[in-house]
């Protein structure tokens, strides 16, 4: 249940209403109010049938209303859906840094690892193809070997004749 | 000449919907019960618009609905005021009171 404040903590959740469960949830709580309206006028005295065309009346137009309310809650249950998983994105990227935190060692081993395989990569040792120093009036040759990534496509590439 | 009953305009029922979940959650029965008695049939307030309302504050996060058992054991959909239904009542409210002196001063000119 939302405050419409802050997200607070939460251990459990509502589950996200369906089309379906929102138009039952509405029938219910028409019916609730119709049925206790009709036993209050039926306690006033009124014939049970007299009561239920009153409640009807005093209600208005009430198809409308359905329509209204299915419109509206559905914007309701897509909003709260948005607002889930943006909490539990917010959860998990708090979650994984805090485990960082705990483990300083292994966090640092991470950083310099990523940090010389990223530097290694922009180095010009191994310049990425394209950006090679000399005049590139030839299309750049690479070598398996000096090929920064393996690239495998799937299924055989359309400008590689096949081999003989 | 007979008294015939105003109309409410949209903001008007929102804010006294607001006003009557003051007293504590309710279903939409009971806010209409209590709307109804306490205007003394001079607001003409039909059930269609007033859920209308109910549901339209809840999107905008001023109630919060739950279902819970009414007092006959039956389920029923209770609102409640939110911390920011509360301030929204209260900015409404001092709206109407300006709203309504203006209107007073011109009809009782000194």
């Amino acid at each position: 249940m939302s405050d419409g404040e802050r997200p607070r903590r939460r251990f459990f959740r509502l589950p996200w209403r369906g089309a379906r469960q929102i138009r039952e949830q509405i029938e219910d709580e028409l019916r609730f109010h119709l049925d206790a309206r009709v036993d209050a006028l039926v306690a006033l005295g009124l014939p049970r049938e007299a009561a239920r065309a009153r409640a009807m009346r005093e209600f208005g137009d009430i198809d409308d209303a359905r329509r209204f309310l299915r419109g509206v809650d559905r914007d309701i249950e897509a909003a709260r859906r948005r607002r889930d998983i943006v909490q539990d994105l917010q959860q998990d990227v708090v979650y994984a840094a805090r485990q960082l935190a705990k483990a300083p060692a292994f966090t640092l081993a991470v950083l310099i690892t990523l940090a010389l395989g990223i530097g290694d990569r922009f180095s010009n040792r191994n310049p990425p193809v394209g950006h090679q120093d000399e005049a590139s009036t030839t299309p750049p040759t690479v070598r398996k070997r000096d090929a920064p990534f393996r690239v495998r496509t799937l299924g055989r590439a359309r400008a590689d004749p096949p081999r003989a | 000449m007979p008294t015939r009953p105003l109309d409410l305009v949209q903001g008007t029922l929102d804010v006294l919907v607001l006003r009557t979940l003051l007293f504590g959650p309710m279903h939409g029965y009971a806010v209409s019960r209590w709307v109804h008695d306490r205007t003394d049939g001079v607001l003409e307030v039909e059930d269609a618009p007033l859920y209308k309302s109910l549901h339209r504050l809840e999107h905008a996060g001023f109630v919060a609905a739950e279902w819970g058992l009414s007092d006959n054991n039956r389920r029923a959909r209770y609102y409640a005021l939110t911390p920011a239904g509360r301030r929204h009542l209260r900015a409404e409210e001092s709206v109407w009171r300006r709203y309504a002196a203006a209107v007073f001063k011109v009809l009782e000119p000194a």
